[in-house]
């Protein structure tokens, strides 16, 4: 009885959800696959036709894309050591008894709760050569050691550039994943370390040999996770470069996002545009699976 | 294993109280470290504060390490009425609403998926789950013409109407949030006793009313960590604004601060700016600093499957 009753609940529970789903993610989903295949834009081609893969063949052809790509290869795997380690350190060091544990905890995921405009705009300014407190410091030192990109600021030189990019987004985001690997912490059973420590193992060896095998899963969902966010980076490039020389100087920062977003709304190739976003989807699906199935270990059931 | 998304506050293991031992060399380096990482974000704040009270011709020709002079509190004043009140409302707004109507829906559809045996459940949410995981530049181009051509079809009606960019990004932000909240409730849902619902039952409790009155009471917690990512999200969205708001009056405080340092340039008035940005971080972080459990509990729902 009760639960016929209860099955009249499902559609209209579920309507308003699959309504606007469909039409606002699905449907333009599906369009932008489509679309991709067409010579649609909006100088001139403002009636779609079907053009096969030739904007794919344009894509394989144009060396920006290439330098996009590289760009965003190079954020993925230097901005994932430079999240990831001193992540794991700060995530570790919170979950030790402490005095001010709250306040420094506190400190460090403040950046996360910011707009990614605040904190760009914070750190384009910081590293500003004549205004800024980061920049003056650094072209003292560049003076200092004779070191060119420090002097002239380092959003200013292509060497520099996405580096500097690089530190104001792990600034800003790096509270996540402290807490996300803080939360991996403390599902390990404290009996573990502590039978470890009883049999005489130090520190040191209870951290190699115990924790980090016990947060493999966690380490392995999270660098997936890192893999598909730093492939569509977009926020931070632009804010602090844009929205005039977007991915400057001379596009040494940049990336697959912001190529996509010059590409369409910039120089209005909208075909072209929607085939970058389905490769660009293509290759963070590659590779967050190949990332996940290299780091596949054998679980430790704990 | 249970995560923080799926325990109920009954169950969470209670945690005796421990006192922090004394300084030893370990803690010595622990306390270098967190201390080594979290001096950057304290003088970037202070410098931003800083700058914020100083006058532009201070700004410009003193260095920066120096305080103010005479701390210039007009510049926030100033700023306020130079369009980031009316960024700060719109952005309240747009992120306050957007929230309720996506936690309110998903938690609507997850209840279905979650608890009642139905054909097509499973499908259902793995079409849902889609959305998690594709990038957001995917859906950018489509949902811009949409909206374009939504903005022309309103223009040739008889009442002339003009299409307000806040209620397309209250729309956008709804949906963008939809799948995760799904799928964070649907886990929700499930991990609640199954006897809940025929107990209120055998007591002659209607199914919606054994929804509204028994279970929704009980997924407060996930509810609640959803609100808070979802204001947090609506708050500091920046892509969807870009392309999507047209009138000035209509920004949101991402995208207007952003807007401000462009003109910056050319009025030569950056302690404004700096202003703006302080009245647009200052309110978030004292909501973080007063529900910090909440917010961190909010952070990592969802994310490290139980």
């Amino acid at each position: 009885m009760f639960q016929k009753a209860r099955r009249k609940l499902i559609l209209p529970f579920l309507l308003p959800q699959t309504i606007l789903f469909t039409l606002i993610t699905f449907v333009p989903i599906i369009a932008t696959v489509a679309y991709a295949f067409t010579d649609w834009n909006g100088a001139g081609n403002n009636t779609p036709h079907w053009a096969g893969l030739v904007e794919f063949k344009l894509i394989t052809l144009d060396p920006q894309f290439l330098n996009a790509i590289k760009n965003s290869f190079f954020l993925m795997l230097v901005g994932g050591v430079m999240v990831f380690v001193p992540a794991f350190i700060m995530a570790w060091c919170l979950n030790q008894p402490l005095r001010l544990r709250k306040h420094y905890r506190f400190l460090i995921l403040a950046p996360v709760v910011l707009s990614v405009s605040v904190a760009g705009l914070m750190w384009k300014w910081m590293d500003n050569p004549s205004f800024g407190l980061v920049g003056t410091l650094l072209k003292f030192i560049g003076k200092a050691l004779n070191i060119g990109p420090l002097s002239i600021g380092v959003l200013g030189d292509t060497r520099t550039a996405l580096i500097a990019i690089i530190v104001a987004s792990i600034w800003h985001g790096i509270g996540t994943w402290v807490l996300l690997l803080s939360a991996g912490f403390e599902r390990i059973p404290p009996e573990i370390p502590e039978s470890a420590r009883i049999d005489g193992a130090s520190d040191w060896q209870i951290f190699w040999l115990i924790t980090v095998p016990l947060m493999w899963e966690v380490i392995r969902v999270l660098l997936v996770l890192w893999v598909m966010q730093a492939l569509q980076a977009f926020s931070f490039v632009f804010v602090m470069t844009g929205p005039v020389a977007i991915g400057g100087p001379l596009n040494s920062t940049n990336l697959m996002g912001t190529f996509v977003y010059q590409m369409t709304f910039g120089s209005f190739k909208w075909a072209y545009g929607m085939a970058l976003a389905t490769t660009m989807m293509v290759m963070i699906f590659l590779l967050s699976q190949i990332t996940n199935r290299a780091l596949l270990r054998d679980a430790i059931e704990f | 294993m249970a995560t923080s998304s799926t325990t109920l506050p009954a169950e969470r293991a209670y945690v005796p109280y421990q006192r922090p031992p004394r300084i030893s060399t370990k803690n010595l380096i622990i306390y270098v470290v967190l201390t080594f990482w979290i001096l950057p974000t304290i003088f970037a704040f202070v410098w931003v504060f800083a700058v914020s009270l100083k006058t532009n011709r201070e700004f410009m020709g003193v260095p920066p390490w120096t305080l103010p002079q005479i701390a210039q509190w007009s510049n926030y004043v100033t700023a306020w009425n130079q369009g980031v009140g009316t960024m700060f409302q719109n952005s309240l707004l747009i992120a306050t609403l957007s929230t309720i109507a996506s936690v309110a829906i998903a938690t609507l559809a997850a209840y279905p998926i979650a608890r009642i045996p139905f054909r097509f459940s499973q499908a259902l949410l793995s079409y849902f789950l889609i959305g998690i995981m594709i990038p957001y530049m995917l859906t950018a181009i489509p949902v811009y013409f949409g909206v374009e051509a939504f903005r022309q079809w309103l223009l040739k009606l008889p009442i002339v109407m003009q299409l307000d960019s806040r209620f397309v990004l209250i729309v956008l932000y709804t949906v963008a949030q939809l799948p995760f909240n799904t799928f964070v409730m649907t886990g929700f849902f499930r991990g609640l006793p199954t006897e809940l619902e025929e107990a209120a039952a055998v007591d002659g409790a209607s199914p919606f009313r054994a929804f509204w009155q028994i279970m929704l009471p009980l997924a407060t917690p996930g509810i609640s960590s959803l609100t808070i990512l979802g204001f947090l999200y609506g708050w500091n969205e920046f892509f969807y604004a870009l392309i999507l708001v047209k009138d000035q009056a209509q920004r949101t405080v991402p995208l207007g601060l952003f807007y401000m340092d462009q003109q910056a340039q050319y009025t030569a008035s950056w302690v404004g700016l700096f202003a703006g940005m302080l009245i647009a971080a200052v309110p978030v972080l004292i909501v973080f600093a007063l529900l910090q459990d909440q917010v961190a509990r909010g952070l990592t729902v969802g994310a490290i499957k139980g």
